[in-house]
């Protein structure tokens, strides 16, 4: 039986997290599946939960001058329909209201999606897309860790047992930018990622980005597709041909597995169409 | 009035609000709780079962294993095709078949003792597809059986198929396919058993209980009498309740352990062991004419029963004779095959093969329309069966044929979504899905009983054994009672589901309740009447008197008028009740053995469907958009019900052609087992039919099963359309999808 604690500050809960056997709860949409299987299958259950939800200090958001910043805390169903969000952000607002079901998005948060790290976490990929880098606190003070480097691999993170993830700073692209947010999943909601995609376009072209989840360990950026992109011509051509050469990267990177039947022509397809998509609503704004 | 009038669910306010006790709400204080030790691996000998790691553990009270059943180990809901251990003696036929069961005092302990019962297996070699257990040497599931792995084979003959074929216009040559499907009831099966005045009480959800009595009491080897079955509140069935699930486990440890005990299935367990839906393999071959009139059919079906025959025999009969789909077909060679794998078992699923089976019919109808360049809803209305004509089995239908009136009730909807201008990010489509069902078991008696009482107090009852698993036959029972006798349904108290206090209504299955318990509730009313009539009588001492009961008073033809509550008092003073007996058993005749020609059905339900899809080109995702579903239901004796069942069948049958897939030996739960969410719920406008069937009460059929038949072919027709290839393997996943919007253009043969 796991004993649970609720603090209301963050030296309690960084003190609660230190203990032998702590896990931090945020909105427990992952975590709550993972116990129950643990629970059947009579595996390891921790021996405290720290519920995060009442920490202040995970739900700052400032969007508005300065450098841009979410709270670890904050849901996916604020982040969806927070004006400021829909506006500044509207790839990280699509990603959000793709998230689960209503149900799971008022209570799923941004820092436990990151945290749990699934490849196909659609808020992984949207913050990857902005340039977040994570600010963790322990009893040992504050680092920031970009998250290319937080995340290693599936469900695996750099993070210590007793770090607590506070939110991120994000860099998103110059404004303005056009950007797209699109996920494939197997049915209209409650759907894991089968293939998710977060594309941002400035109106130079000077710092495109293409991002790609579920299809390699980590969400990634892909580096050749936006080097393709950089100062060139915005036109269709150009993104049916950055969309082959996202899935030529797919197949270099997993090689040809059975899934590649479905994933290479969408993602060829979906990235153009994600490209195509951001650069009409740069065009719509101007 | 309450026939034709819309009235809520019985029992709904206590769903909304929470307090309905379903199967696991019924565990008391002081329970002991049951967890089964399930293999892992199949087939496999069974080397050793060692409790002692589990008896050692804190709580566990005993572990039984298939040396402690008393009587029969094998259980079947189809008698004559028995063959499933509910503990497995020496040999595990699937995975998931359970060896050992646990009693201890906590479920957490039940659980612990559970996983530390030592079972060792080896490894038998096995079949996993039909075809593999057909092919001449393969490794027998059951050894015993008659056939091989052959559970059963049923044709139907009717006219020279080969030479109408030759002579044909057009042919069209397919195969079609389904995959197994999950019930995925919201409530996972669970119940309890106690001891109460000398008989042990299972009280669990279900859908049958007077079956569930009879197995037990042969798996206990005890009278029938000895055992109670109580139907616990049912949150959803469709089929997959009508197998024994935690019952022969309840009964087993409380008859031993002589307390109470209660068990419920997680929705893992609930995947790895009770039924799925049988996946058919449809090899078709059809011909018309140039006028679209369909010549001849030849059909090759293949079906998987997995490890135990549970309904095999029935799904493999009803394919068959709906094999044509609505249509009449003047020549027919249609063999259905059912084969035993190593698979976990499929059994009742809402349309027992009906809802395969369309899909290929429906296929068969698109893609003869589109040789012969004819609108695929005219070719349905040319081919469309009609009172006078004939079934498959050579059944002349005489009344109550509603789907032309069907197809002309969706045509203008049909039409219209046709004429849409296409969308302009992406693809769209519009199909068309028809069926018909009968209505029943096939080429079987399936009686039906009910018995009415009216008390002294002027209280109504009505008893019937007919389980409600959330369809609605509680009210609808009450409403064709309270029709007949001329009250208001609300007047009626209900009694049902118990072994101890109502007689067989047969199972919640096949459609039937409406029509064969509606119509042996009927019956029970009448005779009501005429015992009250004649205890009226008897008290107002005319022998000869002209008595009817009207507005709620037995009136003389003298113009005396007396309560019916009076008439029962009187009737209770002489030692007697005033109650009233009633039966229904369907009017059939059983199938030739060779040519399937018989009178399987004394009535059937009638539908067509028309689906919008929206396709997106890039990712291959679908959505279906809208749904038109016309549906003859004789007579809607509840009609926001038959609104219900309509709806909620369509997104189950959208489920089942978009996104449902079980993978045997997988593991099974919610979050790999993709059924509709309401996101995924197309916008549904569901169109009653009333044609009345002249042997229904108050004209009524069934519409449980006809409400998800039609949709999936339909959705299928849709997304042919949009993609531009004729798909026919459900579901129609991402892959499926895009493998086809990828070869658009290339030929539609196969």
């Amino acid at each position: 039986m796991s004993r649970f604690v609720s603090p209301a500050s963050l030296d309690e809960a960084l003190e609660a997290q230190s203990q032998a056997g702590a896990q931090a709860l945020a909105g427990g949409t992952d975590l709550m599946v993972t116990l129950r299987k643990a629970r059947l299958s009579g595996g390891q259950m921790p021996k405290l939960l720290v519920d995060l939800s009442r920490l202040l200090e995970l739900q700052r958001l400032n969007l508005e001058g300065g450098a841009p910043y979410l709270g670890a805390g904050l849901t996916f169903r604020f982040l969806e329909s927070n004006p400021l969000v829909t506006e500044r952000l509207p790839l990280l607002a699509r990603a959000a209201a793709s998230v689960g079901s209503v149900q799971v998005r008022s209570t799923a948060t941004l820092g436990g999606n990151v945290a749990n790290a699934s490849p196909a976490a659609d808020g992984l990929t949207a913050l990857v897309c902005l340039d977040a880098v994570a600010e963790i606190a322990s009893p040992r003070g504050a680092r920031h860790c970009p998250l290319a480097e937080l995340i290693t691999a599936p469900y695996q993170t750099t993070l210590d047992l007793d770090e607590i993830i506070l939110g991120f700073a994000l860099s998103p692209p110059p404004d303005p930018a056009g950007q797209a947010f699109l996920k494939v999943g197997r049915r209209g909601e409650v759907a894991v990622a089968r293939l998710n995609l977060a594309v941002a376009l400035d109106r130079d072209m000077a710092d495109p980005r293409v991002v790609l989840g579920s299809c390699f360990p980590t969400p990634r950026r892909l580096a050749d597709v936006e080097g393709l992109l950089k100062g060139a011509a915005p036109e269709p051509a150009l993104w049916q041909k950055a969309g082959e050469l996202a899935a030529s990267h797919f197949t270099d990177v997993c090689g040809w597995r059975s899934s590649a039947d479905y994933k290479v022509p969408a993602i060829t397809r979906c990235t153009a169409q994600a490209l195509s998509r951001a650069w009409s609503g740069l065009e719509a704004a101007s | 009035m309450s026939v034709g009038h819309s009235m809520p669910h019985s029992g709904v306010y206590a769903r909304v609000r929470g307090e309905t006790r379903f199967g696991w709400d019924q565990q008391g204080y002081g329970d002991l709780h049951l967890a089964c030790v399930r293999a892992e691996l199949a087939p496999a000998h069974i080397k050793s079962i060692d409790p002692a790691p589990a008896l050692a553990l804190p709580g566990v009270v005993r572990v039984f294993t298939a040396a402690d059943v008393p009587g029969e180990h094998n259980l079947g809901i189809i008698a004559v095709s028995r063959d499933q251990e509910f503990l497995a003696r020496d040999t595990v036929r699937q995975r998931g078949q359970a060896v050992a069961l646990v009693a201890a005092e906590t479920r957490a302990q039940a659980l612990a003792g559970a996983r530390a019962v030592r079972v060792e297996l080896d490894k038998l070699p096995g079949v996993f597809t039909p075809a593999e257990a057909l092919a001449s040497g393969a490794p027998l599931v059951h050894p015993d059986h008659a056939d091989g792995n052959l559970l059963r084979e049923n044709k139907i003959k009717r006219g020279e198929v080969d030479a109408a074929l030759a002579a044909s216009a057009v042919t069209v040559e397919a195969v079609y396919s389904t995959s197994p499907l999950e019930h995925a009831a919201l409530e996972p099966e669970g119940g309890r058993a106690w001891w109460q005045g000398g008989k042990l009480v299972v009280q669990a959800c279900t859908q049958n209980p007077h079956y569930d009595q009879a197995d037990l009491a042969r798996f206990l080897n005890v009278p029938q009498e000895k055992i109670r079955v109580i139907q616990a509140e049912t949150g959803g069935g469709f089929g997959g309740k009508l197998d024994l699930s935690v019952q022969p486990f309840l009964a087993l440890a409380a008859w031993h352990l002589v307390r109470s005990v209660c068990m419920r299935f997680t929705r893992e367990e609930s995947f790895l062991a009770t039924a799925k839906r049988h996946p058919l393999r449809m090899h078709y071959i059809s011909g018309a004419d140039e006028q679209g009139r369909l010549t001849a059919l030849k059909a090759r079906i293949l079906g998987d029963t997995g490890a135990f025959a549970s309904y095999g025999l029935a799904v493999c009969m009803r394919a068959a004779v709906h094999a044509t789909g609505p249509y009449h077909v003047p020549n027919l060679d249609v063999a259905c095959r059912m084969a035993y794998t190593n698979n976990g078992f499929y059994g009742a699923m809402r349309g027992f093969g009906c809802p395969q089976v369309a899909l290929a019919h429906e296929g068969q109808m698109d893609a003869l329309a589109a040789k012969l360049g004819l609108d695929p809803l005219e070719m349905r209305k040319i081919n469309a069966l009609q009172a006078g004509m004939r079934t498959c089995t050579g059944q002349k239908l005489t009344a109550g044929v509603g789907l032309m009136q069907c197809l002309e009730r969706i045509e203008p909807i049909y039409r219209a979504w046709r004429e849409e201008a296409p969308a302009q990010d992406g693809l769209s489509g519009v199909g068309l899905g028809a069926m018909f069902y009968g209505i029943g078991n096939t080429g079987v008696s399936n009686p039906s009983t009910a018995q009415m009482e009216w008390g002294p107090d002027n209280t109504v009852t009505l008893f019937t054994g007919a389980a409600d698993i959330g369809q609605g036959s509680d009210t609808v029972l009450k409403q064709i009672a309270a029709g007949r006798l001329g009250i208001e349904a609300e007047q009626i108290k209900l009694c049902r589901g118990d072994t101890a206090r109502t007689t067989n209504a047969g199972a919640t299955s096949a459609s039937r309740q409406t029509y064969i318990s509606g119509n042996a509730a009927l019956a029970a009313a009448d005779n009501l009447v005429m015992n009250l009539v004649e205890g009226a009588r008897e008290m107002l001492g005319e022998r000869h008197l002209e008595i009817e009961l009207r507005e709620g008073m037995l009136r003389a033809s003298d113009g005396r008028a007396v309560e019916p509550g009076e008439v029962a008092r009187h009737m209770a003073d002489q030692g007697g009740a005033a109650r009233g007996e009633g039966a229904f058993d369907p009017n059939f005749s059983p199938l030739d053995p060779e040519t399937g020609q018989g009178r399987p059905y004394a009535a059937y339900a009638y539908a067509a469907q028309c689906a919008k899809v929206a396709v997106d080109p890039a990712s291959g995702m679908t959505r279906v958009k809208e749904v038109a579903a016309a549906h003859d239901v004789g007579r809607a004796i509840n009609p926001r019900a038959v609104l219900g069942q309509i709806c909620g069948g369509v997104v189950m049958g959208v489920g089942m052609a978009l996104m449902e897939e079980h993978r045997p030996g997988r593991e099974g739960n919610l979050q790999q087992y993709h059924i509709p969410t309401a996101a995924d719920a197309p916008a549904i406008t569901p169109l009653i039919v009333e044609d009345p069937e002249p042997t229904g009460p108050f004209g009524a059929k069934g519409v449980g099963e006809p409400a998800l038949i039609p949709t999936a072919p339909a959705v299928a027709a849709a997304v042919s359309q949009a993609v531009g290839k004729p798909l026919r393997h459900l579901p129609l996943s991402l892959e499926r999808v895009m493998e086809a919007l990828s070869s658009r253009g290339e030929s539609h043969e196969d």
